[in-house]
């Protein structure tokens, strides 16, 4: 099953070979490769990752980092091979950095849940702008917010790494195939995987309500393996099975209310795309406003 | 052949058998109390031993880890090292007969005349295999007393029902080999039939061709398979994995590594061109069955590659009994 917004465009480009090629080219000729990191309207949490990692002294060695304005005052202007951005339209402004973004860069890769699929700021989807905003700001008349919508939905995107936040081993290990030129390896399988391949004793099966079954895994479970059942940061699978999910919930005791509010907390656009085309029907008045 | 040990002598011939290997075994986890099979780091863990319950998770992992290096290579001088494959010795205790005969499925494809996984093979000659028989089955869902199993181990030890003795069964010359290791017990000489093991919960047949297009495999799988893979990572005779590189920031350094994977995933049956061979959940819930079952006896003789341990139906989050699926087709319901 493909989902318009779903992990089938983690790496989608058709004209992704000759990218590589290209990438390849630019090694081969001793050049390192231009990469900016930039943020829209999000938490700051996902270029942490980056930034806080103990690989990030190597990724340094490995490509030309020639922005970050989030600790950076003086960044380049210019045109870079690969932008990593994290979060999600949210505003005008958003879109509009998002579009000037696209336009700079060779392969955009969006990282983090919020870039990639929404995310919990997402949810304000389901509200009433005017009064979500209200109980936020003292001023809100600057705003100009639109739907929380992730930047695939306004862009093309190139490569997507789920996760709230992102995993930076899987970040370092796509941008690794990238300056090398290989197309990058990106798991679509659940979080169940790692569970199992760490030898977790099954927390659904205990009775938590976990989504591991169809979340998309390459975060090594690490949520499961201390103990905490998977919220489901990194989105459905392309393939999730929402209603044999939500009746293994219901089977276990959870209310229906309930299960629907958390299938919505990281992921509410993917999972409400994948239940319009399952057939699922939300118990829970969880309309999508007609806002902005 | 045999020998017969007291029972009151367990300890001493364990730890007379662990003496100079290492050995692996099934203890309570303390973090959890789940039954997992562990490296004992000295004589004091064998009192964490559990003979009660099935390992949770199977000992697969110590003929093909679920990550493994395969070898090291170097781009700048174009040079690949081979991984140094460990020679230590392994004593691998309290292994059922579902688990010995997993191994034997295992063996069968990663060490025949027409292929051999050197990894596997080095990791498979330096493991002695030491079962422990199944009195009563230590769980409802074993089913093994439908699947055809042979005795496959370098010793078994049966714990004589209302007798003072354990039975050890000698299964292969490497068992008598390892049996020297205990010779000072000086233990008799015995001989006995190692009967076969009974489970309540049984496979009604293995002829499940004709129900191939059976409407139950669709409707169990819509409602109730999350495709989340459970199954086969827990199941001790899947053997699929996949291979990839993990290349470090130096850009010259990497190591390709081998990973369990499984056919119940959709990634695994995407090819060039980004097609999928098998999108559908249910024809890859079918193949789990279908190879188990049908495809790996045609190949490989009339053995089939479930040894009915269970852990596939225990272990699934949802209960899903493919076992029960099969007698209720047969069944006519
Ligand atoms: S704990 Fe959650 S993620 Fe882990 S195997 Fe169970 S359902 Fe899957
Ligand atoms: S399946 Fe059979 S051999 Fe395996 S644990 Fe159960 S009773 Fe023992
Ligand atoms: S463990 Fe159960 S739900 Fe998960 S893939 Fe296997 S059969 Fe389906
Ligand atoms: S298919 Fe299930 S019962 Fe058979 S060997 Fe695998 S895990 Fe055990
Ligand atoms: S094809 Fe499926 S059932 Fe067969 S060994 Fe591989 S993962 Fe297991």
């Amino acid at each position: 099953m493909k989902t318009k917004l779903g992990q089938d465009i983690l790496c989608h480009r058709a004209d992704m070979n000759d990218h590589l090629s290209r990438l390849r080219d630019k090694r081969a000729k001793g050049q390192k490769l231009k990469v900016g990191v930039f943020g829209i309207t999000g938490c700051a949490g996902c270029q942490l990752t980056i930034l806080f990692s103990e690989k990030f002294p190597a990724l340094m060695d490995m490509i030309d980092i020639l922005a970050v304005p989030f600790v950076k005052e003086q960044n380049y202007k210019g045109h870079f091979d690969i932008i990593i951005l994290e979060g999600l339209v949210s505003s005008k402004a958003d879109k509009e950095k998002a579009e000037e973004l696209r336009a700079r860069c060779d392969l955009l890769m969006c990282i983090g849940a919020c870039a990639t699929h929404g995310c919990v700021p997402a949810m304000k989807n389901f509200m009433n702008h005017p009064e979500v905003e209200r109980a936020v700001y003292a001023k809100v008349d600057y705003l100009n917010s639109l739907d929380a919508t992730p930047v695939s939905k306004h862009v093309p995107v190139d490569i997507e790494l789920p996760g709230c936040p992102p995993d930076a081993n899987q970040i370092y290990a796509v941008l690794t195939d990238l300056v090398l030129g290989r197309p990058p390896r990106i798991t679509h399988n659940p979080v169940c995987v790692e569970c199992v391949k760490r030898e977790v004793d099954c927390l659904l099966l205990q009775g938590k309500p976990c989504l591991g079954p169809i979340t998309v895994g390459g975060c090594d479970a690490i949520c499961t393996a201390a103990g905490h059942e998977c919220m489901g940061c990194r989105g459905p699978t392309d393939d999730a099975n929402l209603p044999a999910m939500i009746q293994a919930l219901q089977d276990q005791g959870y209310k229906r209310k309930d299960i629907e509010n958390r299938l919505h907390t990281y992921a509410s656009l993917l999972v409400d795309e994948q239940a319009k085309m399952q057939g699922v029907k939300w118990e829970k008045k969880l309309k999508r406003k007609k806002n902005g | 052949m045999g020998y017969l040990l007291p029972k009151s002598k367990l300890n001493t011939f364990l730890e007379l058998l662990m003496h100079g290997s290492s050995f692996i075994a099934p203890v309570r986890r303390k973090k959890d109390d789940v039954v997992v099979f562990e490296e004992l780091e000295g004589k004091t863990d064998l009192t964490r031993l559990d003979f009660t319950t099935n390992p949770q998770f199977t000992a697969k992992k110590f003929f093909m880890p679920a990550y493994e290096p395969l070898f090291t290579y170097n781009m700048k001088n174009q040079k690949l090292t081979d991984k140094k494959i460990t020679a230590r010795q392994r004593i691998l205790f309290g292994l059922r007969l579902c688990d010995l005969n997993a191994v034997k499925i295992q063996d069968q494809l990663f060490i025949n005349p027409q292929f051999t996984d050197d990894h596997y093979q080095a990791a498979r000659e330096n493991i002695f295999l030491v079962g422990w028989y199944c009195n009563t089955p230590p769980s409802k869902f074993c089913f093994c007393e439908s699947m055809n199993l042979t005795h496959y181990y370098d010793l078994m030890l049966r714990d004589l029902p209302g007798k003072k003795d354990i039975y050890i069964d000698v299964g292969s010359p490497k068992g008598e080999i390892l049996m020297r290791k205990a010779m000072k017990l000086k233990l008799k000489e015995h001989h006995e039939h190692v009967p076969k093991i009974r489970t309540p919960k049984k496979l009604k047949t293995h002829d499940i061709r004709k129900y191939f297009d059976h409407p139950k495999w669709q409707k169990t799988t819509e409602s109730k398979c999350l495709s989340c893979q459970r199954c086969t990572t827990m199941c001790p005779t899947c053997m699929c994995f996949d291979i990839y590189d993990k290349t470090q920031t130096d850009l010259e350094h990497g190591t390709r590594e081998r990973t369990w994977d499984s056919c119940h995933s959709k990634q695994f049956t995407r090819v060039a061109g980004d097609h999928y061979f098998r999108p559908d959940r249910t024809a890859r819930f079918k193949h789990r069955i279908y190879h188990k079952i049908v495809y790996y006896p045609e190949i490989f003789g009339q053995v089939p590659m479930c040894t009915g341990c269970g852990r596939c139906i225990e272990q699934c989050p949802t209960q899903i009994d493919f076992v029960e699926l099969i007698n209720e087709m047969e069944d006519g319901k």
